[in-house]
Protein backbone atom coordinates (compact mmCIF):
# COMPACT_ATOMS: atom_id res chain seq x y z
CA UNK A 1 0.00 0.00 0.00
CA UNK A 2 1.27 3.45 -0.87
CA UNK A 3 2.29 5.61 2.08
CA UNK A 4 1.67 8.88 0.24
CA UNK A 5 -0.76 9.38 -2.62
CA UNK A 6 -1.72 12.54 -4.42
CA UNK A 7 -4.73 12.60 -6.73
CA UNK A 8 -5.33 15.28 -9.34
CA UNK A 9 -3.65 18.06 -7.37
CA UNK A 10 -4.07 21.59 -8.64
CA UNK A 11 -2.41 24.48 -6.87
CA UNK A 12 -1.69 28.11 -7.59
CA UNK A 13 -0.11 30.79 -5.41
CA UNK A 14 -2.16 33.87 -4.45
CA UNK A 15 -2.37 36.46 -7.25
CA UNK A 16 -1.00 33.93 -9.74
CA UNK A 17 -3.06 33.43 -12.87
CA UNK A 18 -1.69 30.01 -13.83
CA UNK A 19 -1.50 26.70 -12.00
CA UNK A 20 1.89 26.01 -10.37
CA UNK A 21 0.86 22.39 -9.91
CA UNK A 22 -1.37 21.12 -12.67
CA UNK A 23 -3.31 17.89 -12.27
CA UNK A 24 -0.55 15.97 -10.49
CA UNK A 25 -1.14 12.42 -9.31
CA UNK A 26 1.57 10.29 -7.72
CA UNK A 27 2.15 7.63 -5.12
CA UNK A 28 5.11 6.86 -2.88
CA UNK A 29 5.62 3.49 -1.21
CA UNK A 30 6.69 3.24 2.43
CA UNK A 31 10.42 2.87 3.01
CA UNK A 32 11.39 3.86 -0.51
CA UNK A 33 13.38 6.83 -1.70
CA UNK A 34 11.83 8.87 -4.46
CA UNK A 35 13.52 11.65 -6.38
CA UNK A 36 11.52 14.48 -7.90
CA UNK A 37 13.48 16.09 -10.72
CA UNK A 38 12.86 18.90 -13.16
CA UNK A 39 14.10 22.31 -14.14
CA UNK A 40 13.66 25.46 -12.03
CA UNK A 41 10.01 26.47 -11.84
CA UNK A 42 8.71 22.99 -12.62
CA UNK A 43 6.89 22.81 -9.28
CA UNK A 44 9.22 20.39 -7.46
CA UNK A 45 9.47 22.40 -4.25
CA UNK A 46 5.77 23.23 -4.32
CA UNK A 47 4.78 19.58 -4.61
CA UNK A 48 6.70 18.56 -1.47
CA UNK A 49 5.14 21.46 0.40
CA UNK A 50 1.74 20.17 -0.68
CA UNK A 51 2.66 16.62 0.35
CA UNK A 52 4.00 17.78 3.73
CA UNK A 53 0.92 19.91 4.43
CA UNK A 54 2.71 23.26 4.41
CA UNK A 55 0.53 24.29 1.47
CA UNK A 56 -3.02 23.25 0.66
CA UNK A 57 -4.05 22.42 -2.88
CA UNK A 58 -7.09 24.22 -4.28
CA UNK A 59 -8.19 21.00 -5.98
CA UNK A 60 -7.38 17.33 -5.51
CA UNK A 61 -6.52 15.22 -2.48
CA UNK A 62 -3.42 14.07 -0.63
CA UNK A 63 -3.59 10.88 1.43
CA UNK A 64 -0.84 9.96 3.89
CA UNK A 65 -0.81 6.60 5.62
CA UNK A 66 -4.45 6.17 4.56
CA UNK A 67 -5.59 9.48 6.05
CA UNK A 68 -6.73 12.58 4.23
CA UNK A 69 -4.02 15.22 4.72
CA UNK A 70 -6.37 18.18 5.25
CA UNK A 71 -8.47 16.33 7.80
CA UNK A 72 -5.37 15.07 9.57
CA UNK A 73 -3.95 18.57 9.64
CA UNK A 74 -7.13 19.86 11.30
CA UNK A 75 -7.62 16.95 13.72
CA UNK A 76 -4.07 16.47 14.99
CA UNK A 77 -1.57 18.80 13.35
CA UNK A 78 1.19 17.81 15.77
CA UNK A 79 0.89 14.15 14.80
CA UNK A 80 1.07 15.13 11.13
CA UNK A 81 4.20 17.23 11.73
CA UNK A 82 5.83 14.33 13.54
CA UNK A 83 5.06 12.08 10.61
CA UNK A 84 6.93 14.13 8.02
CA UNK A 85 9.77 16.61 8.33
CA UNK A 86 11.35 18.91 5.79
CA UNK A 87 14.99 19.76 5.12
CA UNK A 88 15.46 22.99 3.24
CA UNK A 89 17.65 24.02 0.36
CA UNK A 90 19.56 26.77 2.11
CA UNK A 91 20.79 25.85 5.58
CA UNK A 92 21.56 29.50 6.32
CA UNK A 93 17.99 30.59 5.63
CA UNK A 94 16.45 27.69 7.52
CA UNK A 95 17.93 28.70 10.89
CA UNK A 96 16.80 31.69 12.90
CA UNK A 97 19.94 33.86 13.06
CA UNK A 98 19.12 34.85 16.64
CA UNK A 99 18.66 31.33 17.93
CA UNK A 100 21.65 29.38 19.19
CA UNK A 101 21.98 25.90 17.74
CA UNK A 102 21.00 24.27 21.03
CA UNK A 103 17.66 26.05 20.93
CA UNK A 104 17.20 25.55 17.18
CA UNK A 105 17.92 21.83 17.46
CA UNK A 106 15.49 21.43 20.32
CA UNK A 107 12.63 23.30 18.59
CA UNK A 108 10.81 20.27 17.08
CA UNK A 109 10.98 18.40 20.41
CA UNK A 110 9.81 21.45 22.33
CA UNK A 111 6.94 22.08 19.92
CA UNK A 112 5.81 18.56 19.13
CA UNK A 113 6.67 16.61 22.27
CA UNK A 114 6.16 19.50 24.67
CA UNK A 115 9.37 18.86 26.57
CA UNK A 116 12.80 20.42 26.76
CA UNK A 117 15.51 17.99 25.66
CA UNK A 118 18.51 17.73 27.96
CA UNK A 119 22.12 18.41 27.02
CA UNK A 120 22.89 14.69 26.52
CA UNK A 121 20.09 14.28 24.01
CA UNK A 122 21.11 17.32 21.98
CA UNK A 123 24.77 16.37 22.19
CA UNK A 124 24.10 12.85 20.97
CA UNK A 125 22.24 14.20 17.93
CA UNK A 126 25.20 16.43 17.12
CA UNK A 127 27.54 13.45 17.40
CA UNK A 128 25.22 11.39 15.26
CA UNK A 129 25.54 13.83 12.38
CA UNK A 130 29.29 14.03 12.83
CA UNK A 131 29.51 17.33 14.67
CA UNK A 132 30.95 18.24 18.04
CA UNK A 133 28.41 19.03 20.77
CA UNK A 134 30.62 21.99 21.62
CA UNK A 135 29.06 23.79 18.64
CA UNK A 136 25.65 23.88 20.33
CA UNK A 137 26.35 27.22 22.00
CA UNK A 138 27.04 28.90 18.68
CA UNK A 139 24.86 30.94 16.39
CA UNK A 140 24.10 29.69 12.85
CA UNK A 141 26.40 32.26 11.21
CA UNK A 142 29.32 30.77 13.11
CA UNK A 143 29.01 27.44 11.28
CA UNK A 144 29.75 26.55 7.67
CA UNK A 145 26.94 25.66 5.25
CA UNK A 146 27.78 21.95 5.40
CA UNK A 147 27.81 21.93 9.20
CA UNK A 148 24.50 23.76 9.31
CA UNK A 149 22.91 21.32 6.88
CA UNK A 150 24.01 18.49 9.18
CA UNK A 151 22.34 20.25 12.11
CA UNK A 152 19.31 20.69 9.88
CA UNK A 153 19.19 16.92 9.31
CA UNK A 154 19.61 16.28 13.05
CA UNK A 155 16.79 18.73 13.75
CA UNK A 156 14.46 17.01 11.31
CA UNK A 157 15.35 13.52 12.63
CA UNK A 158 15.12 14.41 16.33
CA UNK A 159 11.40 13.68 16.53
CA UNK A 160 11.58 10.42 14.60
CA UNK A 161 9.61 11.20 11.43
CA UNK A 162 8.48 8.46 9.06
CA UNK A 163 8.99 10.61 5.97
CA UNK A 164 11.76 13.05 5.20
CA UNK A 165 11.17 15.63 2.49
CA UNK A 166 14.47 17.08 1.30
CA UNK A 167 14.24 20.16 -0.90
CA UNK A 168 17.53 20.32 -2.83
CA UNK A 169 19.50 19.80 0.39
CA UNK A 170 22.90 20.06 -1.26
CA UNK A 171 22.40 22.63 -4.01
CA UNK A 172 23.67 25.54 -1.93
CA UNK A 173 26.73 23.66 -0.65
CA UNK A 174 30.25 23.38 -2.00
CA UNK A 175 30.81 20.32 -4.20
CA UNK A 176 33.25 18.89 -1.64
CA UNK A 177 30.60 19.09 1.10
CA UNK A 178 27.68 17.84 -1.03
CA UNK A 179 28.91 14.22 -0.99
CA UNK A 180 29.33 14.28 2.80
CA UNK A 181 25.78 15.52 3.35
CA UNK A 182 24.34 13.02 0.83
CA UNK A 183 26.22 10.17 2.53
CA UNK A 184 24.86 11.27 5.87
CA UNK A 185 21.35 11.44 4.43
CA UNK A 186 21.68 7.90 3.07
CA UNK A 187 23.04 6.62 6.38
CA UNK A 188 20.23 8.17 8.38
CA UNK A 189 17.66 6.88 5.92
CA UNK A 190 18.94 3.32 6.18
CA UNK A 191 19.41 3.42 9.97
CA UNK A 192 15.99 4.91 10.69
CA UNK A 193 14.03 3.19 7.90
CA UNK A 194 12.77 6.47 6.48
CA UNK A 195 10.77 7.16 3.38
CA UNK A 196 12.75 9.80 1.51
CA UNK A 197 11.29 12.29 -0.94
CA UNK A 198 14.20 14.12 -2.50
CA UNK A 199 13.76 17.15 -4.71
CA UNK A 200 16.71 17.95 -6.92
CA UNK A 201 17.67 19.09 -10.39
CA UNK A 202 20.75 16.88 -10.28
CA UNK A 203 20.13 13.53 -11.98
CA UNK A 204 23.44 12.17 -10.66
CA UNK A 205 22.17 12.68 -7.10
CA UNK A 206 18.87 10.88 -7.67
CA UNK A 207 20.70 8.15 -9.55
CA UNK A 208 22.73 7.49 -6.44
CA UNK A 209 20.12 8.12 -3.76
CA UNK A 210 16.71 7.10 -5.11
CA UNK A 211 14.89 3.97 -6.17
CA UNK A 212 12.22 5.80 -8.13
CA UNK A 213 12.16 9.06 -10.08
CA UNK A 214 9.31 11.43 -10.83
CA UNK A 215 10.04 13.91 -13.62
CA UNK A 216 8.17 17.22 -13.49
CA UNK A 217 7.79 19.99 -16.02
CA UNK A 218 5.66 23.14 -15.84
CA UNK A 219 3.73 21.80 -12.85
CA UNK A 220 2.94 18.41 -14.38
CA UNK A 221 4.38 14.93 -13.92
CA UNK A 222 5.72 13.98 -17.35
CA UNK A 223 7.29 10.64 -16.49
CA UNK A 224 7.59 8.32 -13.52
CA UNK A 225 9.44 5.05 -13.02
CA UNK A 226 12.34 3.22 -11.45
CA UNK A 227 15.69 4.98 -11.45
CA UNK A 228 17.12 2.45 -13.88
CA UNK A 229 14.24 2.87 -16.33
CA UNK A 230 14.30 6.65 -16.27
CA UNK A 231 18.07 7.05 -16.55
CA UNK A 232 18.73 4.27 -19.07
CA UNK A 233 15.55 4.24 -21.08
CA UNK A 234 13.72 7.57 -20.73
CA UNK A 235 10.50 7.76 -22.73
CA UNK A 236 9.28 11.31 -22.57
CA UNK A 237 11.02 13.81 -24.80
CA UNK A 238 11.70 16.15 -21.85
CA UNK A 239 13.24 13.35 -19.74
CA UNK A 240 15.42 12.36 -22.69
CA UNK A 241 16.64 15.95 -22.85
CA UNK A 242 17.35 16.04 -19.12
CA UNK A 243 19.27 12.75 -19.19
CA UNK A 244 21.25 13.82 -22.26
CA UNK A 245 22.08 17.17 -20.68
CA UNK A 246 23.26 15.45 -17.50
CA UNK A 247 25.42 13.08 -19.56
CA UNK A 248 26.93 15.98 -21.53
CA UNK A 249 27.84 17.85 -18.33
CA UNK A 250 29.32 14.70 -16.85
CA UNK A 251 31.37 14.07 -20.01
CA UNK A 252 32.63 17.66 -20.04
CA UNK A 253 33.72 17.36 -16.41
CA UNK A 254 35.47 14.05 -17.12
CA UNK A 255 37.43 15.60 -20.02
CA UNK B 1 29.18 7.46 11.64
CA UNK B 2 30.78 8.43 14.91
CA UNK B 3 29.35 6.80 17.98
CA UNK B 4 27.78 8.89 20.70
CA UNK B 5 29.57 9.11 24.03
CA UNK B 6 27.05 10.50 26.50
CA UNK B 7 29.60 11.59 29.13
CA UNK B 8 31.74 13.50 26.68
CA UNK B 9 28.61 14.86 24.99
CA UNK B 10 27.13 16.19 28.18
CA UNK B 11 30.38 17.84 29.22
CA UNK B 12 30.95 19.42 25.80
CA UNK B 13 27.35 20.52 25.50
CA UNK B 14 27.32 22.11 28.95
CA UNK B 15 30.63 23.83 28.28
CA UNK B 16 29.31 25.12 24.97
CA UNK B 17 26.18 26.46 26.58
CA UNK B 18 28.10 27.98 29.49
CA UNK B 19 30.54 29.74 27.19
CA UNK B 20 27.97 32.17 25.89
CA UNK B 21 29.81 35.43 25.74
CA UNK B 22 28.36 38.40 27.57
CA UNK B 23 27.24 41.69 26.11
CA UNK B 24 29.81 43.30 23.89
CA UNK B 25 30.86 46.61 25.35
CA UNK B 26 29.48 49.41 23.25
CA UNK B 27 30.92 52.89 23.91
CA UNK B 28 27.93 54.57 22.28
CA UNK B 29 25.52 52.64 24.46
CA UNK B 30 27.46 53.58 27.60
CA UNK B 31 27.58 57.26 26.59
CA UNK B 32 23.87 57.17 25.73
CA UNK B 33 23.04 55.67 29.12
CA UNK B 34 25.15 58.33 30.90
CA UNK B 35 23.48 61.22 29.04
CA UNK B 36 19.96 59.83 29.39
CA UNK B 37 20.62 58.79 32.98
CA UNK B 38 21.63 62.36 33.80
CA UNK B 39 18.37 63.77 32.38
CA UNK B 40 16.22 61.07 34.00
CA UNK B 41 17.96 61.63 37.36
CA UNK B 42 17.24 65.37 37.19
CA UNK B 43 13.61 64.64 36.35
CA UNK B 44 13.22 62.23 39.27
CA UNK B 45 14.92 64.66 41.69
CA UNK B 46 12.62 67.47 40.52
CA UNK B 47 9.63 65.62 41.98
CA UNK B 48 11.16 66.03 45.47
CA UNK B 49 13.53 68.97 45.30
CA UNK B 50 14.41 72.01 43.20
CA UNK B 51 16.93 74.74 44.17
CA UNK B 52 14.14 77.37 44.07
CA UNK B 53 10.39 77.44 43.62
CA UNK B 54 10.13 77.05 39.81
CA UNK B 55 7.12 79.39 39.69
CA UNK B 56 8.33 81.80 42.37
CA UNK B 57 8.52 85.27 40.76
CA UNK B 58 11.31 87.66 41.79
CA UNK B 59 11.12 90.68 39.48
CA UNK B 60 14.15 92.32 41.02
CA UNK B 61 16.50 89.54 39.87
CA UNK B 62 14.96 89.13 36.38
CA UNK B 63 17.29 88.02 33.59
CA UNK B 64 20.21 87.47 35.96
CA UNK B 65 22.99 85.64 34.10
CA UNK B 66 24.22 82.31 35.49
CA UNK B 67 25.96 82.76 38.86
CA UNK B 68 26.67 80.82 42.05
CA UNK B 69 23.21 81.31 43.52
CA UNK B 70 21.28 80.81 40.23
CA UNK B 71 23.37 78.24 38.32
CA UNK B 72 21.49 78.74 35.05
CA UNK B 73 20.42 82.34 35.73
CA UNK B 74 16.83 83.58 35.91
CA UNK B 75 14.06 84.14 33.35
CA UNK B 76 12.12 87.25 32.39
CA UNK B 77 10.09 87.08 35.65
CA UNK B 78 13.10 86.34 37.87
CA UNK B 79 12.27 82.62 38.22
CA UNK B 80 15.22 80.24 38.65
CA UNK B 81 15.94 78.76 35.22
CA UNK B 82 17.57 75.55 36.48
CA UNK B 83 14.51 74.81 38.65
CA UNK B 84 12.28 75.43 35.63
CA UNK B 85 14.37 73.16 33.41
CA UNK B 86 14.23 70.46 36.09
CA UNK B 87 10.44 70.66 36.38
CA UNK B 88 10.01 71.18 32.63
CA UNK B 89 11.72 67.85 31.99
CA UNK B 90 8.76 66.11 33.68
CA UNK B 91 6.34 67.30 31.03
CA UNK B 92 8.76 66.87 28.14
CA UNK B 93 9.73 63.30 29.05
CA UNK B 94 6.13 62.34 29.90
CA UNK B 95 4.88 63.46 26.48
CA UNK B 96 7.79 61.75 24.73
CA UNK B 97 7.38 58.52 26.70
CA UNK B 98 3.61 58.19 26.25
CA UNK B 99 3.50 59.20 22.59
CA UNK B 100 6.45 56.96 21.73
CA UNK B 101 4.90 54.06 23.67
CA UNK B 102 1.54 54.44 21.93
CA UNK B 103 3.19 54.85 18.52
CA UNK B 104 5.41 51.86 19.09
CA UNK B 105 2.72 49.51 20.38
CA UNK B 106 0.03 50.35 17.84
CA UNK B 107 2.46 50.88 14.96
CA UNK B 108 4.33 47.61 15.50
CA UNK B 109 1.09 45.66 15.93
CA UNK B 110 -0.38 47.15 12.77
CA UNK B 111 2.85 46.57 10.84
CA UNK B 112 3.01 42.92 11.92
CA UNK B 113 -0.66 42.39 11.10
CA UNK B 114 -0.17 43.94 7.67
CA UNK B 115 2.94 41.84 7.02
CA UNK B 116 1.05 38.64 7.76
CA UNK B 117 -2.19 39.58 6.02
CA UNK B 118 -1.25 38.87 2.43
CA UNK B 119 -0.49 41.09 -0.52
CA UNK B 120 -3.91 42.65 -1.08
CA UNK B 121 -4.50 43.79 2.51
CA UNK B 122 -0.84 44.73 2.73
CA UNK B 123 -1.25 47.10 -0.23
CA UNK B 124 -4.40 48.65 1.30
CA UNK B 125 -2.54 49.14 4.58
CA UNK B 126 0.43 50.75 2.82
CA UNK B 127 -1.77 53.34 1.11
CA UNK B 128 -3.58 54.19 4.38
CA UNK B 129 -0.32 54.55 6.28
CA UNK B 130 1.07 56.75 3.48
CA UNK B 131 -1.85 59.12 4.02
CA UNK B 132 -1.15 59.11 7.78
CA UNK B 133 2.53 59.87 7.24
CA UNK B 134 1.72 62.65 4.77
CA UNK B 135 -0.18 64.60 7.45
CA UNK B 136 2.35 66.71 9.42
CA UNK B 137 2.14 66.19 13.18
CA UNK B 138 2.28 69.91 13.86
CA UNK B 139 -0.73 70.48 11.61
CA UNK B 140 -2.62 67.66 13.38
CA UNK B 141 -1.70 69.19 16.76
CA UNK B 142 -2.96 72.59 15.71
CA UNK B 143 -6.26 71.08 14.58
CA UNK B 144 -6.53 69.06 17.80
CA UNK B 145 -5.68 72.11 19.89
CA UNK B 146 -8.66 73.92 18.43
CA UNK B 147 -10.98 70.98 19.12
CA UNK B 148 -9.59 69.43 22.34
CA UNK B 149 -8.01 72.65 23.54
CA UNK B 150 -4.26 73.25 23.88
CA UNK B 151 -2.40 71.09 26.38
CA UNK B 152 -0.58 67.86 26.98
CA UNK B 153 -3.34 65.56 25.70
CA UNK B 154 -3.52 67.29 22.31
CA UNK B 155 0.25 67.04 21.95
CA UNK B 156 0.33 63.34 22.88
CA UNK B 157 -2.55 62.47 20.54
CA UNK B 158 -0.98 64.46 17.68
CA UNK B 159 2.46 62.90 18.06
CA UNK B 160 1.06 59.37 18.49
CA UNK B 161 -1.21 59.84 15.48
CA UNK B 162 1.85 60.55 13.37
CA UNK B 163 4.05 57.86 14.96
CA UNK B 164 1.63 54.94 14.39
CA UNK B 165 1.77 54.88 10.56
CA UNK B 166 5.48 55.74 10.55
CA UNK B 167 6.31 52.80 12.82
CA UNK B 168 3.97 50.49 10.94
CA UNK B 169 5.68 51.36 7.65
CA UNK B 170 9.09 50.78 9.20
CA UNK B 171 8.02 47.38 10.57
CA UNK B 172 6.02 45.96 7.68
CA UNK B 173 8.86 45.56 5.16
CA UNK B 174 11.38 43.74 7.38
CA UNK B 175 8.56 41.64 8.91
CA UNK B 176 7.49 40.51 5.42
CA UNK B 177 11.08 39.63 4.58
CA UNK B 178 11.43 37.58 7.77
CA UNK B 179 8.12 35.77 7.15
CA UNK B 180 9.37 34.74 3.71
CA UNK B 181 12.51 33.10 5.08
CA UNK B 182 12.90 29.34 5.34
CA UNK B 183 13.28 29.32 9.11
CA UNK B 184 9.70 30.49 9.42
CA UNK B 185 8.59 27.60 7.22
CA UNK B 186 10.85 25.34 9.28
CA UNK B 187 9.08 26.52 12.44
CA UNK B 188 5.76 25.64 10.81
CA UNK B 189 6.99 22.13 10.01
CA UNK B 190 8.04 21.89 13.66
CA UNK B 191 4.43 22.59 14.63
CA UNK B 192 4.81 26.18 15.79
CA UNK B 193 1.75 28.44 15.65
CA UNK B 194 1.61 31.71 13.71
CA UNK B 195 1.48 33.66 16.97
CA UNK B 196 4.59 31.90 18.24
CA UNK B 197 6.40 32.59 14.99
CA UNK B 198 5.47 36.28 15.10
CA UNK B 199 6.56 36.79 18.71
CA UNK B 200 9.50 34.38 18.91
CA UNK B 201 10.97 34.75 15.45
CA UNK B 202 9.71 37.85 13.67
CA UNK B 203 9.76 40.32 16.58
CA UNK B 204 13.31 39.47 17.76
CA UNK B 205 14.58 39.70 14.21
CA UNK B 206 13.05 43.10 13.61
CA UNK B 207 14.01 44.13 17.17
CA UNK B 208 17.06 46.21 16.22
CA UNK B 209 15.02 48.15 13.66
CA UNK B 210 12.25 48.76 16.20
CA UNK B 211 14.77 49.83 18.86
CA UNK B 212 16.44 52.32 16.54
CA UNK B 213 13.00 53.54 15.49
CA UNK B 214 11.98 53.94 19.15
CA UNK B 215 15.03 55.99 20.02
CA UNK B 216 14.47 58.19 16.98
CA UNK B 217 10.77 58.59 17.81
CA UNK B 218 11.58 59.47 21.40
CA UNK B 219 14.01 62.12 20.21
CA UNK B 220 11.50 63.36 17.62
CA UNK B 221 8.74 63.50 20.25
CA UNK B 222 10.87 65.78 22.42
CA UNK B 223 11.53 68.05 19.46
CA UNK B 224 7.87 68.09 18.35
CA UNK B 225 6.72 68.77 21.91
CA UNK B 226 9.20 71.63 22.12
CA UNK B 227 7.98 72.97 18.76
CA UNK B 228 4.33 72.72 19.78
CA UNK B 229 5.00 74.41 23.12
CA UNK B 230 6.90 77.04 21.20
CA UNK B 231 3.74 77.59 19.10
CA UNK B 232 1.65 77.80 22.26
CA UNK B 233 -0.22 74.53 21.63
CA UNK B 234 1.62 72.40 24.21
CA UNK B 235 2.15 72.94 27.93
CA UNK B 236 -0.06 75.67 29.35
CA UNK B 237 0.84 77.80 32.42
CA UNK B 238 1.65 77.03 35.16
CA UNK B 239 2.91 73.75 33.62
CA UNK B 240 6.20 74.26 31.91
CA UNK B 241 8.33 72.30 29.48
CA UNK B 242 11.62 72.81 27.72
CA UNK B 243 9.88 73.96 24.58
CA UNK B 244 7.74 76.38 26.59
CA UNK B 245 10.86 77.89 28.22
CA UNK B 246 12.41 78.32 24.77
CA UNK B 247 9.24 79.96 23.50
CA UNK B 248 9.34 82.43 26.43
CA UNK B 249 13.02 83.16 25.75
CA UNK B 250 12.51 83.89 22.05
CA UNK B 251 12.26 87.73 22.26
CA UNK B 252 15.26 87.83 24.60
CA UNK B 253 17.79 85.79 22.61
CA UNK B 254 20.19 88.70 22.17
CA UNK B 255 19.72 90.14 25.64
CA UNK B 256 19.99 86.83 27.54
CA UNK B 257 21.29 84.07 25.21
CA UNK B 258 21.67 81.58 28.12
CA UNK B 259 17.85 81.70 28.53
CA UNK B 260 17.30 79.78 25.28
CA UNK B 261 20.66 78.02 25.02
CA UNK B 262 20.43 76.11 28.30
CA UNK B 263 17.00 74.47 27.75
CA UNK B 264 18.11 73.86 24.15
CA UNK B 265 21.21 72.11 25.45
CA UNK B 266 19.03 69.79 27.54
CA UNK B 267 16.99 68.90 24.47
CA UNK B 268 20.19 68.14 22.55
CA UNK B 269 21.60 66.02 25.41
CA UNK B 270 18.37 64.00 25.70
CA UNK B 271 17.94 63.46 21.96
CA UNK B 272 21.60 62.50 21.59
CA UNK B 273 21.37 60.15 24.58
CA UNK B 274 18.38 58.29 23.22
CA UNK B 275 19.86 58.04 19.73
CA UNK B 276 23.09 56.64 21.12
CA UNK B 277 21.17 54.09 23.20
CA UNK B 278 19.21 53.03 20.12
CA UNK B 279 22.34 52.60 18.02
CA UNK B 280 24.16 50.78 20.81
CA UNK B 281 21.28 48.38 21.45
CA UNK B 282 20.91 47.63 17.75
CA UNK B 283 24.53 46.50 17.61
CA UNK B 284 24.37 44.67 20.92
CA UNK B 285 21.25 42.68 20.03
CA UNK B 286 22.52 41.54 16.65
CA UNK B 287 24.46 38.29 17.14
CA UNK B 288 26.17 38.71 13.78
CA UNK B 289 27.60 42.08 14.81
CA UNK B 290 28.17 41.50 18.49
CA UNK B 291 29.89 38.13 18.21
CA UNK B 292 32.89 37.21 16.19
CA UNK B 293 34.34 33.97 14.98
CA UNK B 294 33.14 32.00 12.00
CA UNK B 295 34.24 28.41 11.95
Amino acid sequence: MALITASNLNFRYPLSTSWTINDVSLSIEAGTSVGIVGESGSGKSTIIRLLSGLLTAQEGEVTIDGRNLNEWSKESPRELRRFGQLVFQSPRRSFDPRMRLARALSEPIRALEKRIPNADELGSWMTRVGLSPSLLGRYPHQLSGGQLQRVSLARAMSIGPKVLYADEPTSSLDVSVQAQVLNLLMELRTDLGLTLVLVTHDLAVVGRMCERIIVMREGRVVEEGTTGDILINPKHEYTVGLVEAAKAVSLKLTK
Amino acid sequence: MSESNPTVNAKQTRTALANRSGATKSPQLILGIILTGFVVAITIISFFWTPYDPVGIDVESRLTPPNLSHWFGTDRLGRDLFSQIMVGSQNTLYVALVSTGVGLLLGTSLGLAAAGSGQRWGAVFTRISDIGIALPSILIALVLATTLGPGRLSVIVAISFWFVPVTARVVVGPARQILALDFVEAAMTHGRSRLYIVFRQVVPNIGPIVIVQTSMMFAAAILIEASLSFLGVGAQPPTTSWGKIMMDSQPLVQQAPYYSLLPGAFIVITVLGFNLIGDGLAVLLDPQQSKKGVV
